[in-house]
């Protein structure tokens, strides 16, 4: 019994402690909110810059609603704060022809290029926002324009089952050609072995270069060459049949049948994920961007506020189970960032360094995470005792639906400008709704 | 389009006799296939092969057959046409329903002008579906 009144209490009084904490930073939140989401390490470069997290992010597709988008942020000749665009210049010049035929160079499948990955991983974004003193300092009141490029380095890779089921394609396109080279042979005397020859040539110098998605090593075509030649071989003459056009042919019909049904198992098993065609391991994106104020909502009146450059590298795992129709993955991100303010201007006096990390944990709507971001400022005001501060933030999203996520974070902050430097002590709970319009992602 | 289909799902191709009419005796035949896939977050792959007789006419990765030429309708009779495709389905957006879609596979055969015959053969859930298909032409 003892123990049962023991436990209520605790739990009462944790409860207490929670609905003082949420309404003791929903109070601090009225006069002045955090501003957490200028470090988050994931977001689009133009809304780090403004320190915002847009809900509603257009993506257009095609120049025809970039140039309409455009015309919507200006009424009655002012910009309007909120607009938040996000654009691919490769995807908007080369929309997809055939959205049903698969084409691997669309999800970054084909061969490995740097070149490549960079044009088509490009990305330019652009938003404004109203002006606040955190970010944009001494500089008049108006609205603030950011504005982001960013592409990745290196793009990850096709997860271990596409691998399994692209090997398991090629290899029955290959009996195929096979059985049907000796189906409709011709000549006079019937010669496996030439026919043979002749299939692996096409394999060698047809099928595979002409596949964008080749995912055999040289060691294992060469393994998978010298496999076929002595068993074939081997068991054809086992058979007596190696001479024998029909009897051939119903063998090689029996390969080609056996391929498919292995080809078939790899794809059930790769259509299971969730999302078949998403790259994991490593991969680092470089982003730069650049805030700037018309300054009293004048456009005579432009002014730098800022500017930024980083680097993200970041792993990322598959840790679903085989054969589980969830998705799981865990992330594992870090960032350099450098940040330059127009001191003169008086948007801050110093320049920052920001080191961060962050882990999180996807499952299917869920996402977990726990983000840790150290900033060091080149220069600060006489009565801020240090240059360092740093953020520790954890936090929850639910996906309800494609328009609504919940979101809540929970930890340590700083307001992140070197006037209101703050100890990073201060404990908040923020939670909300996100309402959007999600736009297609572009690639 | 004509009523019996000479296509065979998933299973051997039994010979067809394709007439080609008289007035097509100089024209030039050609060859197309068509795919229909219309599940959103779907996309099909596919791998054919064309044989007239002991000659290969689609070259392994070229792109599915759009008026391939054949011959002229006097040049191919007796002549027999080998087709063999076969479509794999994969899911490309995350969130699509996990079943399988249906694919509608359509072969074309015309002139440079008109289409004389199509053959259509809807698959079944099965992944990949192989669709094979023997023609014999025959002028009249």
């Amino acid at each position: 019994m003892r123990d049962k009144n023991k436990k209520q209490m605790k739990t009462k009084l944790f409860t207490l402690a929670l609905i003082y904490l949420l309404q003791w930073q929903y109070l601090r939140a009225q006069s002045e909110p955090p501003k957490f989401e200028s470090l988050k390490l994931n977001s689009s470069p133009a809304f780090v810059m403004l320190g915002t997290e847009p809900d509603n992010i257009q993506r257009p597709s095609t120049p025809t609603q970039f140039v309409a988008g455009m015309n919507n942020a200006m009424v009655d000749g002012k910009l309007q704060p909120n607009v938040a665009f996000e654009f691919s210049p490769y995807y908007l010049a080369n929309p997809k022809k055939d959205s049903k035929q698969f084409n691997p160079s669309y999800y970054l499948l084909d061969k490995q290029n740097l070149i490549k990955t960079m044009k088509r991983t490009f990305s330019v974004s652009m938003g404004t926002s109203s002006t606040d003193k955190q970010v944009f300092g001494n500089l008049k009141p108006g609205t603030g324009i950011g504005l982001g490029l960013n592409f990745l380095l290196l793009d990850g890779k096709p997860s271990p089952q596409l691998k399994k089921w692209n090997d398991a394609y090629i290899k029955q396109a290959f009996y195929d050609k096979f059985a049907a080279m000796a189906r409709v042979y011709a000549g006079k005397d019937f010669d496996i072995s030439m026919i043979m020859n002749q299939a692996f040539y096409t394999l060698e110098n047809e099928i595979l270069p002409a596949e964008e998605f080749n995912t055999l090593s040289q060691k294992e075509l060469k393994n998978f060459i010298e496999t076929v030649r002595k068993t074939v071989l081997y068991d054809l003459k086992a058979a007596g049949i190696e001479k024998d056009k029909d009897a051939t042919v119903k063998f090689l019909d029996n390969l080609a049948t056996d391929a498919l049904k292995v080809e078939s198992i790899e794809l059930a098993l790769l259509n299971k994920q969730s999302n078949p065609l998403s790259k994991q391991g490593f991969m680092i994106e470089f982003s730069a961007g650049q805030a700037h104020v018309f300054e009293d909502n004048n456009f005579n009146e432009l002014s730098l506020a800022k500017s930024a450059f980083w680097l993200t590298p970041s792993y990322r795992w598959d840790v679903s189970t085989e054969n589980s129709q969830s998705i799981s993955l865990l992330d594992l991100m870090a960032v350099i960032r450098f940040t330059s303010n127009n001191s003169e201007a008086g948007v801050d006096l110093g320049n920052y360094l920001d080191a961060g990390t962050k882990m999180a944990f996807t499952q299917n709507k869920w996402t977990g995470s726990l983000e840790f971001v150290y900033r060091h400022a080149s220069e600060t005001p006489s009565n801020v005792n240090k240059n360092h501060t740093y953020r520790l933030i954890s936090g929850i999203d639910y996906k309800i639906s494609d328009l609504l996520t919940f979101k809540f974070n929970f930890g340590t902050g700083f307001d992140g400008n070197t006037s209101t430097y703050t100890d990073p002590k201060k404990i908040f709970a923020i939670g909300g709704l996100n309402f959007g319009l999600m736009g297609l992602k572009l690639k | 389009m004509a009523t019996v289909s000479p296509i065979h799902l998933n299973s051997q191709a039994v010979q067809f006799v394709y007439e080609i009419s008289a007035e097509h005796r100089e024209s030039l035949l050609s060859l197309s296939i068509e795919i229909i896939l219309t599940q959103e977050g779907w996309a099909y792959r596919a791998n054919s092969q064309v044989f007239l007789n002991a000659k290969d006419l689609l070259p392994a990765g070229k792109p599915l057959p759009n008026k391939l030429e054949l011959g002229t309708g006097e040049s191919l009779s007796d002549q027999s046409l080998l087709i063999r495709t076969k479509v794999s389905r994969i899911k490309t957006q995350s969130g699509a329903s996990n079943e399988v879609p249906m694919v509608k596979y359509i072969i074309r055969i015309g002139t440079v002008t008109e289409e004389l015959s199509s053959f259509e053969k809807e698959s079944g859930k099965e992944n990949p579906s192989v669709f094979n298909t023997t023609l014999l032409f025959k002028q009249l």
